[in-house]
């Protein structure tokens, strides 16, 4: 397990594109606490005021849908590390030099735990921090009221990070499975949704439950001017998250095992 | 002698083709062990389910006598089919990473750098090697933690007659301390200057193995069959010749020094062996080996 860390290390902090797309990420996430603050409607009045989504505890409504947003990011940064290593056939050479296969498969699972830690540890404290920023009012307990959407929150970056990865384990191309990914999340749930399925299963198919269903969009908060906001997690979309967790791994750890390399 | 390594069978299907088709090998330790066959001949597969990147359709393999476990492969350094590298990172870096999979030493990394000669570029990115010192790098990287045994594919394909030197000379040195090495190759000429066993393949099928100078050598072969198969084979044992294939009776087989078809027919006779066939006769594989490198 260390030893898979160290190694998972040693690859990728020296790859330059894989700092420069997290760096990215950061900044967006940065940029979205301050766009929040500074957009105006046409009457030149703040947005944050009349709709309050910077306010404490709406603001974690806000942020953890910009970030669960932002998990598509991320996601293709998985998908880069991960189809590199089909490209360059070091998966290969990983299992030739003594690894096995169930080891090739914790080393991506270790990837994306990390990554969904360090996301999740990064949204909560800067979440804390601009809550207090904007709200030099609030207290401390203030400041962790709704604080359990940020579990959420984490479930819904390691599940959409399982899913890329599991794409880009079947796909092998990083051009491919960067499009099938964002293909997947934008109209292909959709059209599967609505015409295959006619609607019936919103609640359960992985896009809506990963990105909507977990962490609710804030529309409602917005339209209520601030009022009608999710302050818990619904159980169901919590379950599927964990299912369809559980689910993509399965299958990529069963593709690791049986596919030749 | 050690076995080190033993295939039973070994098959690989893709779909219609039958890459691999019952392969049995069998190599002992100390050898520079040799499997020689044509573009295609399913080398690269055969090493490939050695190593455990490629499941077999059936029949099995051994390493150590200790079975197909993924440990082995620790005690085993290999290049299958291209050097391979993490572009971005540098040669030193990509060695750390080997080395941290095979639980060896880091500082075992400036020693196969030594041996391969890279030290002065060990810290560009393995992207900007040329293609020999790409061939070398991965070399380093198989000498890591000093294996009992290397397997190599197509070591020296692409480099100058330099480079293939070099190579070759490495080879020699490491087989020298006494390592066992697998070395899958096209070339009839490379086989016969490192490797003291081969085995011939050609379209998945093995056609021969043993030793270079049986199997590559120019000696004159003899096909005899008589009456009485036991008996002959007992004689020619006791004549010192080796009997190499005996096909339902039909033995084929080598002369010692000093002896020709006519004197083994008189020995044979007097001993009271009624010959009923008797053809000198080249080398069996020396007709398919010129098919295989035309
Ligand atoms: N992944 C694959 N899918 C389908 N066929 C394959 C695959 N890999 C190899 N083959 C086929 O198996 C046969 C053996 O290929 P292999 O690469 O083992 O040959 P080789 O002896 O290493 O040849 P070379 O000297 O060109 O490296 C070939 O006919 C090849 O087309
Ligand atoms: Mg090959």
């Amino acid at each position: 397990m260390k030893k898979l860390l160290q190694i998972e290390w040693i690859k990728l902090w020296p790859y330059k594109a894989f700092r420069i797309l997290f760096i990215v990420y950061f900044l967006l996430l940065g940029l979205s606490l301050l766009i929040g603050r500074s957009l105006n409607n046409g009457e030149g009045e703040e947005l944050n005021k009349l709709f309050k989504i910077l306010s404490v505890p709406n603001i974690w409504n806000y942020y953890l849908f910009v970030a669960v947003l932002l998990n598509i990011v991320l996601g293709i940064i998985v998908i880069f590390v991960i189809s590199n290593e089909y490209s360059f056939k070091t998966m290969r050479q990983n299992l030739i030099d003594g690894l096995n296969r169930n080891q090739l498969f914790v080393s991506k699972l270790l990837l994306i735990s990390i990554l969904t830690f360090l996301s999740t540890l990064v949204v909560y404290i800067s979440g804390l921090i601009a809550g207090k920023v904007y709200n030099p009012d609030a207290t401390f307990s203030d400041l962790l009221e709704r604080n359990v959407l940020i579990g959420g929150y984490a479930i819904a970056c390691f599940g959409t990070l399982s899913m890329a990865s599991l794409f880009a384990i079947i796909l092998k191309r990083s051009g491919l499975a960067t499009i099938v990914f964002i293909l997947f999340i934008f109209p292909l749930d959709v059209i599967l949704n609505q015409g295959l399925l006619k609607g019936c299963c919103n609640d359960y198919l992985p896009v809506s439950v990963l990105f909507k269903g977990i962490i609710e969009w804030p529309g409602n908060m917005i339209r209520s001017f601030g009022e009608e906001a999710q302050t818990a997690l619904a159980w169901l979309p919590v379950t599927m998250g964990l299912v369809y967790i559980g689910l993509f791994n399965f299958l990529s750890w069963f593709i690791i095992r049986r596919r030749d390399l | 002698m050690e076995t080190i390594l033993n295939t039973a069978a070994l098959t690989k299907h893709y779909g219609p083709i039958t890459a691999v088709n019952g392969i049995d090998l069998h190599v002992e330790r100390g050898s520079v062990y040799g499997i020689l066959g044509p573009n295609g001949s399913g080398k690269t597969t055969t090493l490939g389910m050695l190593l455990g990147a490629i499941h077999p359709s059936s029949g099995s393999f051994s390493w150590f006598g200790k079975g197909t476990g993924d440990e082995n492969r620790k005690r085993i350094g290999a290049i299958l089919e291209h050097p391979i590298f993490y572009p971005y990172l540098s040669g030193a870096q990509n060695l750390r990473i080997t080395a941290r999979i095979k639980g060896v030493p880091e500082k075992d990394v400036d020693r196969v750098l030594q041996i391969v000669e890279l030290s002065a570029r060990k810290n560009s990115p393995a992207a900007t090697y040329s293609l020999g010192m790409k061939q070398r790098m991965a070399i380093a990287a198989a000498l890591l933690g000093d294996p009992e045994v290397l397997v190599l594919d197509e070591p020296t394909n692409g480099l100058d007659p330099q480079g293939i030197a070099e190579i070759r000379g490495l080879i020699r040195e490491v087989a020298a301390s006494g390592k066992t090495i697998l070395i899958a190759s096209h070339l009839l000429d490379e086989v016969e200057k490192v490797c003291t066993h081969v085995a011939v393949i050609k379209n998945g099928n093995l056609l021969a193995q043993g030793h270079v100078n049986e199997i590559l050598g120019d000696e004159q072969l003899l096909e005899i069959a008589s009456a009485d198969p036991a008996g002959l084979k007992l004689q020619l044992e006791q004549l010192h010749c080796s009997v190499r294939s005996d096909e339902s009776g039909l033995f084929l087989v080598g002369l010692p020094e000093g002896m020709d078809a006519s004197s083994l027919n008189k020995k044979l006779v007097e001993s009271g062996q009624a010959i009923h066939h008797l053809r000198v006769r080249k080398k069996k594989l020396e007709e398919s080996f010129l098919e295989i490198t035309a």
